[in-house]
């Protein structure tokens, strides 16, 4: 029950001082972090021949910078790519403590050895000078003078980088110890976030996606509810479901996806973004949205980029278990209802009154995905990447609120007038229905409608006792869904997504020019019965 | 006649010397029978999982590993994400810390993610679970302490708390002593505050019992680096030094030293940078991570005493 052991003894006090007499060029003072000389050195039965020689300090820096070490910094020995040149820790640091450099700074991070200035023993270039004064801030680009690798900024002829230092032969494309190479790979960024010290200092986080790309790898969890691999965890072979890098094209500055259907690689640019207030649909984003979106989005999933390893199949690529949607089918312009993806929607009543501009038909006639969800495909906070939120998740579950109904009309208000169709709007009259806009008497949301517009278009949620109304996930997109026979609707197709979740049928009242509703739970006279197809309510 | 009766004597002395130093060192002949090593990157941890085959977390690779004793042979192996640290089976669920995601994570043996424990372990080092009490041993060594979690995964406390007088310092795993009903912690200690290296004993509620200490006299160490531990069924502890190579055998509470198994280097029989082992408690195999030498050693009734 030793908890703390006698105080540093007169012992160890002698044999400190006979070190100092022995050695006292060195000036070593001991890197606080590393202990005493004990926490490394093994006074008696140290495993190599003296306190501990060059073959162990890998594995004695490595029991605690090694994976299941006590060290916060974790770390590994340097390779290269083909493993011919490989640095050990005493190679680069000097562990006993940082120490000046040939600039009359003081190196961080312990880089550099030998007594007096830090140099360090390069492989092809004899001992050179190391600066590392600064590491910089990984995300924020980094003050890259006296750093990692930056180049010769201070204009003093020297190329002494921590990791520029020892780089000479051609085979390195980047950052040399000389003018020759390239000398703007990634300027501004910290090298070892995609060299990482764990990784043996190889490109590309240790060979994985998430080791470069965190950012974009958080996009697919908490609080980002609405992303791709929904219902699981993303892996890194999901990453290859999308994309075709790693490889050559990898940080060529372009955009490089697969076909779904073929694999062949896709190039689109960087940061490709949909302006929804032009008339003009810009062409990178219909090539994107033809040609890699909607080949997945189809009735065969993604043959192409079928997810073996992950354990993914044509039609659920990921490594979790959902089912790609088939929008593809849904945009069909053959379709009953279908909003204006692959062609110019049949709904007349949509028009230069009931639109927004530049979603007023005549000049805009077809929309891309990207006019309702956002382009990104890794994820959002809005569930299902929704330009506006909306708790679809909740309304699925039959959690309705006002601020549910809410949320849905001030989406689809983005592109269909609100005055037209919003609760509070003042003009209405010019729709199908005669009860958008003015007089909704209880259609809007802030009538008591907590699915808002969805209440009878569309939606995701199937009010209890009514059933098949039509109201699946995703027929937004559209479809072709017909009323039962025995419904109040008679058999006949549904047009304008009146597959909403409160109505148990609908058509079109010819004689007064307008249409009429079956009702389903909202029993107010006029309206259907649901449970006595035929019959009225009377109050 | 002279140079004859020097000659016996010198037989007799070398017979003798021969004869002390097998005595003293038949106990610790063990080598290594046969290893482990196809297609595992960085083995961390490794437990007994379906089948009696192990289950090993391969750190750099981000997978784990199922090897088949049998054949010594990876059988398959699963990616997770993030790099897997601790690693412990029960009742076909395999419980894996995430060091990158900083979790425990629950998987089947297809490998499909169950479910994540509902409390963040910064560093999962290392996890045991006590089946018959239900609950899960974790070892997080960025908060220096172990976190307790029922098997589905809710946090239930940690120990040591803040008004123990005995916390960890720098733990790093953790072993379960099915005989007395007493938990094992791996402490590196810390040399800078001259706290020696240890292994700290808790009963099942957290409440230090005792202590295996690595000081060694004025000046040494029995252990430096504590890793992986085992507490086998007759209350013996056998431990991992990840710096000397060693595994020791203590027996418990007394923490008397009995036996010493390898050592650093990179022939047969040899370790560099042990991290962890389990041991087969019929054949009394054991089985090490042998980290640096990227394989799995065996030493065939190495658990023996």
């Amino acid at each position: 029950m030793n908890e703390k052991n006698t105080p540093l003894s007169f012992s160890y006090l002698v044999v400190f001082i006979f070190i100092l007499i022995i050695f006292p060029s060195s000036g070593y003072a001991l890197n606080p972090d590393h202990g005493t000389c004990s926490t490394c050195h093994k006074l008696h039965a140290a495993p190599g021949q003296v306190l501990t020689n060059q073959s162990t300090v890998e594995v004695l820096c490595l029991t605690c910078h090694g994976p299941a070490g006590v060290a916060v910094n974790k770390a590994d020995i340097h390779k290269n790519l083909d493993d011919t040149i490989v640095a050990g820790c005493a190679d680069c640091h000097n562990a006993h403590n940082n120490i000046g450099n040939s600039l009359g700074g003081v190196n961080i991070k312990q880089v550099g050895h030998r007594d007096g200035t830090a140099l360090i023993r390069t492989p092809n270039s004899g001992d050179r000078n190391v600066i590392f004064e600064s590491r910089g801030t990984d995300d924020a680009g980094e003050p890259s003078l006296h750093s990692f690798a930056d180049g010769d900024e201070d204009g003093n002829g020297s190329y002494d980088g921590v990791c520029e230092v020892c780089h000479s032969l051609t085979s390195t494309k980047y950052h040399r110890n000389n003018s020759t190479g390239g000398h703007m790979h990634y300027v501004g960024e910290t090298c070892t976030r995609c060299h990482t010290h764990v990784g043996f200092f190889k490109p590309a986080g240790g060979g994985t996606c998430s080791g470069c790309h965190s950012t974009i790898w958080d996009k697919f969890s908490a609080p980002n509810n609405g992303h791709h691999v929904m219902g699981g965890t993303v892996t890194e072979e999901d990453c290859g479901v999308c994309h075709s890098e790693p490889g050559s094209n990898h940080m060529d500055g372009d955009l490089d996806l697969r076909d779904p259907d073929t694999g062949a690689i896709l190039t689109f640019p960087k940061g490709i973004t949909r302006n929804t207030s032009s008339d003009t649909l810009e062409a990178d984003v219909l090539n994107l949205q033809n040609n890699f979106c909607m080949k997945c989005h189809d009735v065969d999933g993604a043959p192409a980029t079928f997810n073996s390893t992950g354990g993914g199949t044509d039609v659920s690529p990921f490594s979790s278990s959902n089912t790609v949607p088939d929008t593809n089918s849904q945009f069909n312009t053959s379709n009953s209802y279908h909003h204006a993806v692959q062609g110019a929607g049949s709904n007349t009543y949509c028009n230069s009154t009931t639109m927004e501009p530049p979603w007023n038909q005549g000049d805009h006639d077809v929309i891309t995905c990207f006019d309702c969800h956002e382009l990104s495909g890794h994820g959002s906070a809005n569930q299902r990447m929704l330009r506006t939120a909306i708790d679809l998740d909740s309304m699925e579950s039959g959690v309705l609120s006002t601020a549910l109904g809410d949320s849905v009309e001030t989406f689809c208000t983005l592109c269909h007038k609100y005055d037209e169709y919003g609760t509070t709007g003042t003009a209405g009259g010019n729709s199908k229905f005669e009860f958008h806009g003015t007089n909704q008497n209880q259609h809007g949301s802030g009538g008591g409608n907590d699915l808002g517009c969805m209440g009878c278009h569309g939606g995701v949620y199937d009010e209890g006792g009514i059933s098949g109304n039509g109201s699946a996930r995703g027929n937004i997109h559209g479809g072709n869904y017909s009323w039962g026979s025995s419904s109040w609707a008679n058999g006949s197709s549904s047009q304008f997504f009146m597959v909403g979740g409160f109505i148990s049928g609908w058509k079109l009242n010819s004689s007064a020019g307008k249409s009429g509703c079956g009702g389903g739970t909202c029993a107010h006279p006029g309206r259907v019965s649901k449970l006595e197809p035929g019959k009225e309510y009377t109050n | 006649m002279g140079e004859k009766r020097a000659s016996e004597k010198s037989l007799l002395s070398l017979f003798i010397v021969t004869g002390i130093l097998f005595l003293i060192f038949a106990g610790d002949k063990i080598t290594a029978a046969s290893k482990i090593t196809e297609k595992i990157y960085s083995p961390i941890r490794l437990t007994f999982g379906p089948a009696n085959n192990l289950l090993v977390s391969d750190y750099l690779a981000k997978s784990i590993v199922t090897v088949d004793r049998k054949r010594n042979k990876i059988l398959k192996r699963f990616k997770i994400d993030g790099m897997p640290l601790g690693i412990a089976y029960h009742k076909g669920k395999i419980f894996v810390g995430n060091a990158t995601r900083r979790s425990v994570e629950v998987y089947l043996e297809s490998g499909r993610m169950k479910y994540s424990f509902d409390t963040r372990v910064r560093q999962p080092n290392d996890i045991v679970i006590d089946e018959s009490g239900g609950r899960v041993y974790v070892v997080d060594t960025f908060d220096k302490n172990v976190k307790v979690f029922s098997i589905e995964g809710n946090f239930l406390f940690r120990f040591p708390n803040s008004s123990t007088v005995h916390p960890l310092v720098n733990p790093t795993a953790v072993a379960f002593d099915k005989k007395n009903n007493f938990i094992y912690v791996s402490d590196y200690g810390d040399s800078a505050r001259w706290i020696y290296p240890s292994v700290r004993i808790f009963d099942m509620d957290g409440n230090i019992v005792g202590e295996i200490s690595g000081k060694l006299g004025m000046f040494g160490n029995r252990f430096s680096r504590p890793q992986g531990l085992v507490v086998d069924e007759n209350g013996y502890v056998f431990l991992v030094d990840c710096f000397s190579g060693e595994i020791l055998v203590f027996t418990g509470l007394t923490g008397m030293l009995v036996k010493t198994i390898s050592g650093y280097g990179t022939e047969d029989g040899k370790m560099r940078l042990p991290l962890d082992l389990v041991i087969d408690p019929k054949s009394k195999d054991i089985f090490v991570t042998n980290n640096r030498g990227a394989k799995i050693e065996i030493f065939r009734a190495g658990g023996e005493l």
